[in-house]
């Protein structure tokens, strides 16, 4: 028997409401010690029900409104109990205080727990389990809605014609094997590794949209590089729609690394904004520029601005030096002054880029056209297709395709079918731990539904 | 009366029976062996053949334990094949032409001059159970027989009946006796029987055949015996029986197809599940109706007889059916059918109820083996014989039983298969069925179960030196291969054969090469060839698959884990919250030992073994 748990289920912080939530064997009881319904009587089960929340004492905490749960229609399965109460972090505290006194032996719940007893209760699975974590950590909608996709088995969708195919393919080589004698044995042999090659190839593309996937989900992080009053600042509070980071005529005014998470198209973006690089920087400047040199590093993609109104100097070249290997678009800024540089300029400047882009950041002009690019550039772009977003499966389908490049060079080296077809087996199993099925029964099935095999 | 108390009594006489009675008398205790028919002992009811894919696996297992199979196979063949030969080692598998009387005969002799065994002519009716452990069996002459172990090896002999066409027959196979009354007794002691079919295809006169019209199919040059105590050179000048191969056609086809409603199979007379895997001829053209033509061999049945096996011709139509549809073949336009193709059912038990050890979990000391438990096949009878009469004999003496599992041998995945997934139809092993196959190969046969036959008594001194002798020697030669180079002459002459330059490596590095094998370095340096064959073949097998078989052995710790996490025998999986209903319906059925064995039950899922994990892990955690 489980012991009862609550927890808050709303984030913290102030807000019109916040719902607490109690799961366990005692959660009924919890909620008769503490909650009296305005009109009386008992509570109806799944009904909301206005009332006051009191303490052990008599003593008035909030006004509220409970609903009971009974199990196993419930989100854990066992009985649940939710207090609505207002979105006060004080009052919060005060009524999850009182739980914790009650003689019921109450608990706050661990990160994830209720959800973990969903699993532990059958109401979901593994992968879903991990879909609505995921739902809950989404830091888009674009995630959101992959996670969403998840939940309603859109990975599984796209594996299980590959799990099919291979199936297929292991049951031939597998026929070839155990009944020998029988005359099609070339012909399946071959059939088999065809399949293993389609199904690899499959594989290699879904792979490719994990990059993508992974930044649907956690976020692009994006780096402003530049020198000092190139217009980065502007170019970040425009991007955020209101004043973030300090800007002044005077060089080097930005210090600290400031972030700032935006939304474009749905895609969340972590900007972080780097303090100007100066070749004659130092004290606090030069550990600007120090953490800014670390932003970079970590980023996904770097936004290096220029200023389109003058002609590169050293500064500028410091800034570009800053790169490395990040992919970097150009965003050519000032674009309301008289230009000086030109498309071309930047692209000789820095051959690298992956895209020039001009814009006046002061005015808000082509700004988000910049982010939509940068985004486009690594893949991340909102789209309908299936997109990889969990660690768990790339790191599966991975080594699926690990295995079946070596059962195909291994066939190329001249290996017998038989090994090669170990390989091929456990990609097929590997391909199974993301729909959570076991294979092996399926492969023997394959073999006599297809192939006419004889004693 | 003291002649008819023993200390095991084995029912049947057939492929699992003869392995069972044998093994418990030659470990010390006083066997009593009942058959429907004493003249058909050992009998090969249907392909005049041992072996085969995975089935030469099971024959040189039951050989490396101490069993008989494959030595009387050794002495009767007609004709030896390994197939698969170009493909990877652990699918070679010896397949024999057998001489279907010699066999039968040379196994009946063994039983005739075993010491401790008693062979009895006689219809058991009844398995005698008091305070739920068995005491006996009782004969349908009246008497009873007492013992504290009964092994039931009924094969396909209970509650039997033929069927050719609309002529059906309550016999046994060939119309021999069957059982009558012991399949509904096993149903009241609460034993889950059901009703499977076979079949089995017509005999033809081997004067009437036309051979120059059909592919001439040859035996192995040399020979590769089953047995590891068979000594490969006694077959020198040994001249093998041949084989043909013919196939069937398109008329061939439109006959079986216009007859079909005359086909017990589709005309609803025949209700046993029938096998996958060993379908009929008419099964053939209905499942696979585009293929144009079927495979056939021509196998002879004996030395002394002209009757031939038509393989891959098992059917029951009616006799006029069968004569029309041969004549259609080449090679067989002028066949005489000496005995016609027929459909066989039976009863047999569900073998879910039985421990890995082949014994009935709710009565003590009453096993099963054999086709009687719902497998196909003579190896597959045989190999489970051989463990229900070791574990009979040891739970006589009190002692633990034999439990060869998964990565044991291709014998722990068939009781596996059997007792913890159970099987909807006939069973028949195949090497798809085993996880670990690159690891059970037919030639380390010896160095996996030796031990364990020469441990419970079975396996004489001289096999289990000869098994040591092969696992040092191995590991010498392998020492050596790893450490040594070759001389530079060698490495030439190598080089010359492979057509690449090889330098600086070890023996052991050039044999990873596919073009290089280890006979020709034999031939080039004594020290190798001072070595056995069988363990020169071993140290090759080593070395050029040695990343595979890690991996292998890696999987197996892996499973091991799962196996070595016991599961009480008396828990109550309805308790376990998180479990689905069927999950909880069949892991009370179905009492797995470990969660190894849990994992495999059909209708338990990987979710239900995390659940099942997360409660052991609190149970310990409490404890």
């Amino acid at each position: 028997m489980n012991d009862t748990i609550f927890a808050p289920a709303t984030p913290p912080g102030m807000g019109g409401i916040a719902i607490i939530r109690i799961s366990g064997p005692q959660a009924l009881a919890a909620i008769t010690h503490c909650f009296v319904p305005k009109r009386g009587g008992t509570l109806v089960p799944r009904r909301l029900t206005y009332g006051t929340i009191q303490n052990e004492q008599g003593e008035w905490i909030d006004e509220a409104m409970v609903a009971f749960l009974p199990a196993p229609h419930t989100y854990t399965c066992e009985d649940v109990a939710e207090i609505q109460c207002h979105g006060n972090p004080s009052l919060v505290n005060a009524i999850l205080f009182m739980l914790s006194q009650l003689p019921l032996g109450l608990r706050p719940a661990q990160p994830g727990e209720f959800t973990r007893r969903a699993f532990e209760n059958g109401r979901l699975d593994l992968s879903e389990a991990e879909a609505v974590m995921d739902i809950i950590g989404a830091q888009g909608t674009a995630s959101a809605r992959a996670s969403l996709a998840q939940l309603r088995g859109g990975i599984s969708a796209q594996i299980r014609p590959w799990i099919e195919q291979l199936t297929q393919a292991v049951a031939a080589i597998e026929a070839g094997i155990d009944f020998p004698e029988d005359d099609w044995e070339e012909e399946a042999n071959e059939q088999g590794f065809t399949q293993i090659q389609s199904v690899y190839s499959g594989i290699d593309r879904l792979l490719q949209t994990y990059r993508g996937g992974r930044i649907v989900r956690n976020g692009l992080r994006c780096a402003i590089v530049g020198k000092p009053n190139v217009g980065k600042s502007s170019l970040f509070n425009a991007a955020a729609g209101f004043e973030r980071a300090l800007v002044s005529q005077e060089a080097g005014t930005t210090r600290d690394v400031v972030e700032e998470c935006i939304s474009i198209d749905g895609i969340a973006i972590r900007l972080f904004d780097t303090a100007g690089l100066r070749l004659q920087a130092q004290g606090l400047e030069q550990r600007g520029m120090e953490l800014g040199k670390q932003q970079i590093e970590m980023a996904d993609v770097a936004l290096l601005v220029l200023d389109a109104s003058a002609p590169l100097d050293a500064d500028d070249r410091l800034a570009m030096e800053q790169l490395g290997e990040v992919p970097c678009l150009i965003a050519l800024n000032k674009g309301d002054l008289p230009p000086v540089l030109s498309r071309e300029d930047a692209y000789a400047f820095y051959p690298q880029a992956l895209g020039v882009y001009s814009c006046c950041a002061a005015e808000g002009q082509g700004v988000v056209e910049l982010f939509r690019a940068a985004l486009k550039a690594v893949g991340a772009e909102e789209s309908q297709q299936t997109v990889l977003t969990n660690a768990r499966h790339a790191e599966a389908l991975t080594r699926a395709k690990r295995l079946l490049f070596s059962a195909l060079e291994a066939r190329q080296a001249g290996v017998p079918p038989d090994v090669a077809a170990m390989d091929a087996r456990e990609a097929l199993q590997a391909l199974g731990e993301i729909t959570g099925q076991t294979l092996s029964q399926e492969v023997i099935h394959t073999i006599f539904s297809t192939f006419c095999v004889g004693k | 009366m003291s002649d008819r108390i023993f200390d095991v009594i084995v029912v049947g006489a057939g492929h699992a029976g003869c392995e069972a009675a044998l093994a418990s008398a030659r470990m010390g205790l006083r066997t009593l062996c009942l058959t429907l028919q004493i003249d058909s002992v050992a009998y090969l009811a249907c392909n005049p053949a041992v072996g085969g894919t995975s089935k030469g696996h099971l024959v040189r297992e039951i050989d490396a334990l101490g069993g008989q199979m494959g030595r009387t196979a050794d002495q009767t063949l007609l004709q030896m094949r390994m197939l698969n030969l170009r493909k990877g080692p652990a699918v070679h598998s010896s397949r024999a032409q057998v001489d279907k009387q010699a066999y039968a005969q040379a196994m009946r002799h063994e039983l005739e001059s075993q010491p401790l065994l008693t062979l009895l002519q006689a219809e058991v009716s009844e398995v005698c159970v008091r305070s739920g452990r068995v005491c006996g069996v009782k004969t349908t002459y009246g008497l009873t027989y007492e013992a504290p172990a009964v092994v039931i090896a009924a094969g396909v002999y209970m509650n039997s009946r033929i069927i050719t066409g609309e002529y059906v027959q309550q016999t046994g196979p060939a119309g021999l006796m069957r059982s009558s009354f012991l399949g509904e007794q096993l149903a009241f002691l609460d034993i889950p029987m059901r009703r499977f079919k076979t079949g089995t295809p017509p005999r033809v006169d081997g004067k009437t055949i036309d051979p120059e019209a059909m592919q001439i199919q040859r035996g192995d040059e040399p020979l590769h015996p089953f047995s590891f105590l068979t000594d490969a050179t006694a077959y020198d000048g040994f001249e093998q029986d041949v084989c043909y191969l013919t196939y069937t056609n398109a008329q061939t086809h439109a006959i079986l197809r216009a007859n079909l409603s005359r086909s017990p199979m589709y005309g609803g007379v025949i209700e046993g599940t029938g096998a996958r895997y060993c379908p009929s001829i008419e099964d053939k053209i209905v499942r696979f109706a585009d293929k144009d033509r079927h495979q056939l061999f021509i196998e002879p049945e004996g030395r002394y007889t002209d009757e031939r096996y038509i393989q891959g011709f098992s059917t029951s139509m009616p006799y006029d059916v069968q004569i029309e549809a041969l004549h259609t073949i080449p090679g067989l336009t002028h066949a005489r059918i000496v005995r016609p193709g027929y459909a066989i059912e039976y009863d047999c038990m569900d073998g879910r109820v039985c421990t890995l050890g082949l014994m009935v979990r709710h009565i003590p000391g009453l096993f099963f083996a054999g086709q009687v438990v719902g497998s196909s096949g003579y190896e597959e009878a045989a190999a489970q014989g051989l463990v229900a009469g070791i574990n009979a004999a040891r739970f006589v003496q009190q002692k633990d039983p034999l439990i060869l599992t998964r990565m044991d041998g291709y014998i722990g995945v068939l009781i596996d298969d059997l007792v913890t997934k159970g099987t909807p139809e006939p069973y028949r092993m195949m090497t798809a069925r085993a996880e670990y196959r690159l690891l059970l190969r037919q030639d380390n046969a010896d160095l996996r179960l030796t031990q364990y036959g020469y441990d419970v008594g079975l396996a004489s001194e001289a096999r289990y030196q000869r098994m040591q002798a092969k696992r040092t020697g191995t590991a010498s030669l392998l020492d050596y291969l790893r450490k040594t180079k070759p001389p530079a002459a060698c490495v030439r002459q190598l080089s010359e054969q492979v057509g690449d330059s090889l330098s600086g490596a070890t023996w052991a590095k050039l044999l990873v090469r596919p073009q290089l094998d280890i006979e020709p370095m034999a031939a080039l340096e004594p020290h190798i060839a001072a070595y056995a064959p069988d363990v020169r073949q071993q140290a090759e097998i080593e070395i050029k698959y040695e990343g595979y078989l890690a991996r292998q052995q890696r999987d197996i710790e892996r499973q091991a884990r799962m196996e070595h996490r016991p599961l009480p025998a008396d828990l109550d999986y309805g308790q376990i919250t998180g479990l689905r209903i069927e999950a909880k319906q069949k892991l009370n059925a179905a009492k797995p030992s470990n969660l190894g064995q849990a994992s495999r039950i059909s209708g338990v899922s990987p979710a239900d073994i995390a659940v099942l994990s997360v409660y052991l892990e609190r149970k310990e955690q409490q404890a």
